[in-house]
């Protein structure tokens, strides 16, 4: 058994769906009709992919799990040798590879998206008690200083222009009420 | 249609209109030159923004803002050799191959041409196909549209990118957030769990924002440095000429768009898969490949032909069948529902300007990027040496507050946070964004069919209707597709 962080995204799944059915129980037979047709399936799937995830020798047997999409898939880019050919002579530096990666946004690590999560939920704490005045010019400011690591004047930069091109746009242009 | 051909290009050329679409359509321009960021973020940004407009200018503004991005992309392409998006990635091949010998203005000349009619040709097609609307809403019945919107998510999960039983699963889980609130039904109020704020269901506004520009944000800060440190260092002289040559390539040039309206018109496979196929069909029938990837003009025209047309097209099933042809169109199409206009086959009949009004949208954008995008393409390209950490934050605070702004509701931020976090587990495990949003905006659509039918006719009401039974039998063809495809090659490989 082999337990991933896909997996455990999975088994949120897989919960998601048991409570779906769950709740769904305590409906009136038109409301509860289709969640229920619905979390069943959806459950069953769920279960089916978690048993691949946790059990990597099962997708032997569950090929489906693994299968690509018909036309966007990888064999989509190289449609002849010739288009493989060109592919091939323009990659000539690592570097193309890793703007490639920067263009379609690959994944990285997984403190900096933690961060960034935490970072986002202090600021909708701030937004909510003070307002976004206040709130996008303090979380910009401490989120590039602390966690991006730039220099103080181009934290407090893209702080203070930011956090005035909002009062401009949400309060003065849109007279949002917030 | 021909009623609102006059009335709806008047509007989109009076002031402020056609402010609204000259804005947007920089804006979106900016965002494609950005890498990591395109069309789904620049539209889910300025959602809040335009709520507060008329409808009219609402959907210009996002039009054009959706049609300008394809071009922002080829830009970087070309001049730095960084694709700003996804369907800019074959313009590399050739294009930063002419800039390394001189002839960037040549590239772009060609790019911005063959944008701009490429874009003209998928809205040409456009505006043919959809007197087909008009005549879809006499045979359609509530079993036809609980089959197409069942068809349209099969052909998303089978054919969009990723897993195909990953994007099913994904459909799954925002066609069960479209159960959350007042049951319409029955009236019953279902899992709310207590929270007042969900009786009204899940709110489009902070799931686009969430889905689209909060989890790209996180992505982002992932990506630590800059995008590309490469600067051009070249004149931008040659571009009447680079003009030039995509009429000296016509054919090339028709082909290449036709092959991005058909892709686009496929539902959820859009401009990433446009290029590429494109591109691949002028390096296969060309009589001379020795030029390709060392700076052939055509292997600019070709996919940025492609990847303009492919709006248009993907505008297709969106505005006919409510099921749309890309990720943009998804964020459109929430969009255009937010403004009270339901695409689908009563478009044509209820909203006939807003068709005539996205299509001028899409051209004009077109041309304005094309014009202005050439004049400042080379400062613009600066940008990208912005370093991500610094973008992200902002993304991060514009998709919140705008979340906020919308209702002044702090329980929409909540869920735009919420959804931005399972959008970036998704973009991280491969499971298709598109399908939960179409399952989510059908969601409503799928019940209210389902149940009218079944109370009108019972179980065999969705089958005994001809084109409802042609529906089911196209979506059970779909499903089974990969597999009888597999066992076709495996029979041709036995000897």
């Amino acid at each position: 058994m082999r337990f991933s962080a896909s997996a455990a995204v999975t088994i949120v799944l897989v919960i998601f769906m048991a409570v779906l059915l769950y709740v769904a129980q305590g409906y009136g037979p038109r409301a509860r009709l289709l969640p229920q047709l619905l979390a069943s399936v959806m459950l069953v799937m769920a279960l089916i992919q978690l048993v691949g995830e946790l059990f990597p020798a099962a997708r032997r047997f569950l090929p489906f799990l693994e299968q690509e999409s018909l036309i966007a898939n990888k064999r989509t880019q190289d449609i002849s040798e010739d288009v493989r050919a060109v592919m091939d002579a323009n990659r000539d530096s690592p570097a193309d590879a890793d703007r490639e990666s920067a263009a379609i946004g690959q994944p990285g690590t997984f403190w900096m998206p933690a961060l960034s999560i935490g970072g986002m939920i202090l600021f909708v704490a701030l937004l909510h008690y003070t307002s976004f005045r206040i709130a996008v010019p303090v979380f910009l400011f401490s989120f590039i200083y602390i966690v991006a690591r730039q220099t103080f004047l181009a934290s407090l930069a893209v702080a203070v222009t930011v956090g005035l091109a909002m009062f401009v746009l949400f309060d003065l242009v849109l007279g949002a009420r917030i | 249609m021909l009623e609102h051909a006059i009335p709806a290009l008047v509007q989109i050329l009076s002031f402020p209109t056609i402010w609204f679409l000259i804005g947007g359509a920089l804006l979106g321009f900016l965002f494609g030159i950005l890498p990591g960021l395109s069309g789904p973020q620049v539209l889910a940004l300025l959602l809040p923004v335009t709520f507060a407009m008329d409808s009219g200018q609402a959907i210009v503004m996002l039009m054009g803002a959706a049609g300008a991005t394809a071009f922002g992309g080829s830009v970087t392409a070309i001049l730095i050799n960084a694709p700003g998006t996804a369907q800019s990635a074959a313009t590399v091949f050739d294009g930063y191959a002419l800039t390394r010998k001189g002839q960037a203005g040549y590239a772009i000349g060609a790019a911005a041409a063959a944008s701009v009619l490429g874009a003209i040709v998928g809205a040409a097609i456009l505006t043919l196909s959809l007197p087909l609307g008009r005549q879809l809403v006499l045979a359609f019945s509530f079993p036809e549209y609980f089959m197409l919107s069942i068809m349209g998510l099969a052909m998303i999960a089978i054919l969009a990118q990723g897993n195909p039983w990953k994007a099913i699963l994904a459909a799954g889980f925002g066609f069960s957030l479209s159960f959350i609130g007042i049951d319409q039904q029955s009236g019953t109020i279902r899992y709310t769990f207590g929270w007042d704020y969900l009786w009204d269901g899940i709110k489009l506004v902070p799931v686009i924002i969430g889905l689209f520009a909060i989890a790209e944000a996180i992505s982002l800060m992932s990506t630590r440095g800059a995008i590309s440190r490469e600067r051009p260092n070249t004149t931008l002289s040659g571009i009447f000429s680079g003009i030039g040559a995509v009429f000296q390539n016509f054919g090339l040039f028709l082909r290449s768009a036709l092959i991005g309206t058909v892709i686009g018109i496929i539902p959820g496979v859009g401009g990433a898969v446009a290029n590429f196929v494109a591109y691949g069909n002028a390096v296969a029938t060309a009589r001379d490949k020795s030029g390709f990837g060392k700076g052939d003009i055509r292997g600019v025209i070709a996919p940025e032909a492609a990847n303009n047309a492919k709006d248009g097209g993907a505008l297709v099933p969106t505005l006919i069948f409510g099921i749309p042809g890309s990720l943009e169109m998804a964020v459109l199409l929430g969009a255009l529902t937010l403004h009270g206009i339901n695409p689908g086959p009563r478009l044509m009949l209820d909203h006939g300007n807003v068709a005539l009004l996205l299509i001028y949208a899409l051209v004009l954008s077109n041309i304005v990027v094309g014009i202005v995008g050439i004049a400042i393409a080379k400062p613009l390209t600066y940008l990208t040496s912005l370093r991500t950490v610094l973008i992200a934050p902002i993304i991060m605070v514009l998709g919140l507050v705008g979340a906020y702004a919308t209702n002044g509701y702090i329980e929409d931020v909540i869920i735009a946070l919420a959804l931005g976090v399972i959008g970036y587990l998704m973009m991280r495990f491969n499971y298709s964004r598109i399908a939960l949003l179409i399952a989510l905006v059908l969601g409503p659509l799928l019940q209210n069919s389902f149940h009218q039918t079944n109370d009108l006719w019972g179980p065999v009401g969705f089958f005994n209707r001809p084109i409802s039974l042609g529906l089911f039998a196209i979506t059970v063809l779909i499903l089974c597709l990969p597999g009888l495809l597999k066992l076709i090659r495996r029979a041709r490989s036995t000897p």
